[in-house]
């Protein structure tokens, strides 16, 4: 097996090194390389979502949970080419949006590995949307938004902190913002997001009861929830050790960190329910890993490892705490991606500032951080809110009851995800 | 005119939006050669032979439409396999209903009156006004008047929301497929299976 994973990587490497004729175009190729690659895995997030969102809603809704996964990568990825990746990396005068870049065609290499990865990047910010709102969200509202979350809302938002690749700089990012990998840019942003998405399209049929009581409406397959976070947090030493953008050696320790984080967030999580005393949850135990991984997405880069096992840990119990705090105030989020996100993205972005490495607890630094998790919530969530609100108004974003009674798998798409096994279908069959 | 005639056009009115007169005149051939009527295999074997423009649950539902909800145009007429669809429906309401009663006395009462209440929204006709009215009040056994599929759909639609309201959606599903498991057992399922009333 390693033998031809060795190979592998030989023969991908292999003609770049071997076209490499100065030192300066190998340093490309190498970093072209690691770029590509960990974009690649960045990619592999979307099958990881899917399989935890999916299996976390029930299997009348299975289809519609995936085909939501799959196809705001699509859209997205072509919103971000025509429209994002020049907002948020284009030439940046004023420190608020890019202005070039638009609609790359005729670029230089680099550029066009650098646009694959933030596409990646991306696609992830707005598929954190679907598993908030599964189960009760028409298909085509939830498509256009994602495509405005895509082109705009993220990447408007990415051009204060990470702007600019082509000359000027994002204001955030002026101010000494530190988000390395995006635990604010990326997942608080589309938390944000799902957020305003839940709000527009309330909670699914008697998620509460008439007394405001949570209902648990248990998802279908916990077996791919499972293997949906272990995707995830696979992927996530593409996103994390990406995001060097160069094949450096500090890679090593921005991997370990993001995967003690990860490990301490599952820990976290499992502690802050024994002390709950609640029962161990296999959904609560996988969330919590991964809301150590957003956690540390920040500062996976500037932590030392006792501080990355930190993060993740409080990122775990937040987590558990946030889930409860959403339900009292009958929100409904399917697969607690506010909490992980969300909340976790933003104690994450506060811990980077907090536990810098060889600047702990810098008053300025932590104020910046806060202005920027600030920043984040009040931009991502606002325009979310309003673009919500107008897809709900001219094209439908909240699926009618008989929708919801059918399963949207049979309402949106006329499938069912396991035709074989689905014996109380409750809609008429399927010719 | 007979009741053979008035399906006759109501039917040539439902396959107007895909094809062309010689085409419905052939479809209706078919028709003819059917001596049972069933609207559901009619319309499988028109899709089948004329191949239509269009998904062939769209197909079915124009015709359904055109021959059972299209009554106060003037084109509806009684068909073969509209009391069978009425009775499957009386069991699968009924069922729930009672499901329901059995899970939580008070809410079957409720949905009953709500119900009741709305069934100027179902669009049905005086008289299957009045035989609903009957039927949910406990006065009959079942609705004494056809019923359009659409206002079936809508009346156990209507349920399920009160029962995911009462019990939690996680139940109002299981309690469904019971009944609708109950539904099946009788003989007019096998012409009206219980899923397409949902």
């Amino acid at each position: 097996m390693w033998r031809y994973l060795s190979l592998s990587i030989f023969l991908t490497l292999f003609p770049a090194l071997a076209c490499a004729q100065e030192p300066g175009d190998l340093r490309i190729s190498l970093d072209t390389v690691w770029l590509v690659t960990a974009g690649a895995l960045v990619f592999f997030m979307q099958a990881g979502f899917a399989l935890l969102e999916s299996g976390m809603a029930r299997s009348k809704n299975a289809v519609n949970v995936i085909m939501k996964n799959y196809t705001d990568v699509c859209f997205g990825s072509l919103a971000f080419w025509l429209v994002g990746y020049g907002l948020m990396f284009g030439a940046n005068p004023t420190g608020w949006f890019g202005t070039d870049h638009f609609f790359l065609g005729d670029a230089e290499n680099m550029d066009y590995s650098q646009l694959f990865f933030q596409a990646m990047f991306a696609a992830t910010a707005a598929t954190i949307a679907s598993g908030a709102m599964a189960e009760r969200t028409h298909y085509w509202g939830y498509i256009v938004g994602s495509v405005v979350t895509t082109g705009i809302i993220y990447a408007v938002f990415g051009s204060w902190a990470w702007g600019s690749l082509y000359g000027g700089q994002g204001w955030l990012k002026q101010m000494g913002f530190v988000d390395f990998a995006g635990s604010s840019v990326v997942h608080s942003v589309g938390a944000w997001c799902a957020l305003a998405g839940i709000l527009v399209i309330g909670p699914r049929l008697g998620r509460f009861g008439p007394d405001g009581e949570p209902r648990a409406i248990q998802g279908h397959n916990l077996t791919s929830v499972a293997l949906g976070g272990f995707i995830l947090w696979l992927a996530w030493f593409g996103f994390n050790g990406g995001s060097t953008g160069h094949a450096e050696a500090r890679i090593g320790a921005i991997v370990l960190n993001t995967h003690l984080a990860a490990a301490a967030g599952a820990v976290g999580a499992v502690l802050m329910l024994l002390l709950r005393g609640r029962p161990v949850l296999l959904t609560s135990t996988v969330n919590g890993s991964l809301g150590g991984l957003v956690a540390v997405t920040a500062g996976c880069a500037t932590l030392s490892p006792t501080f990355a096992v930190v993060t993740g840990a409080v990122a775990g119990g937040l987590m558990v705490l946030a889930t409860r705090l959403m339900e009292r105030l009958r929100l409904d989020d399917v697969v607690g991606a506010v909490p992980v996100h969300g909340v976790c993205g933003a104690w994450g972005t506060l811990a980077a500032g907090l536990f810098y490495n060889g600047d702990l607890f810098n008053p300025d630094r932590i104020a910046v951080q806060l202005i920027g998790i600030a920043a984040g919530f009040l931009w991502a969530f606002v325009a979310a809110l309003f673009m919500y609100l107008i897809i709900d108004r001219v094209m439908g974003l909240r699926a009618d009851t008989m929708c919801e009674q059918r399963g949207l798998d049979f309402s949106e798409h006329c499938e069912v995800g396991y035709p074989e096994f689905q014996r109380d279908l409750l809609h008429e069959e399927i010719r | 005119m007979s009741i053979s005639m008035k399906r006759r056009d109501a039917i040539a009115a439902g396959l107007r939006p895909w094809f062309g007169e010689e085409e419905i005149a052939t479809a209706l051939l078919a028709l003819e050669e059917d001596a049972a009527f069933n609207l559901q295999r009619f319309a499988d074997r028109v899709y089948d032979r004329l191949a239509p423009a269009c998904p062939r649950r769209e197909f079915h539902r124009a015709l359904v439409r055109s021959v059972f909800l299209a009554g106060e145009e003037g084109t509806s007429v009684p068909a073969a396999e509209d009391p069978a669809q009425t009775r499957v429906f009386a069991r699968l309401l009924g069922s729930y209903l009672k499901l329901l009663a059995a899970q939580r006395g008070p809410a079957e009462a409720t949905v009953r009156s709500y119900l009741l209440e709305k069934v100027d929204r179902f669009g049905l006709s005086g008289s299957a006004r009045k035989g609903v009215t009957e039927w949910l009040s406990g006065l009959a056994h079942e609705p004494s008047v056809p019923l359009g599929r659409e206002a079936m759909r809508q009346m156990v639609n209507l349920s399920y929301v009160l029962a995911c309201e009462y019990l939690g959606p996680v139940a109002a599903d299981r309690l469904l497929s019971l009944a609708v498991k109950e539904a099946e057992g009788i003989p007019e399922a096998r012409i009206v299976p219980p899923r397409t009333l949902l």
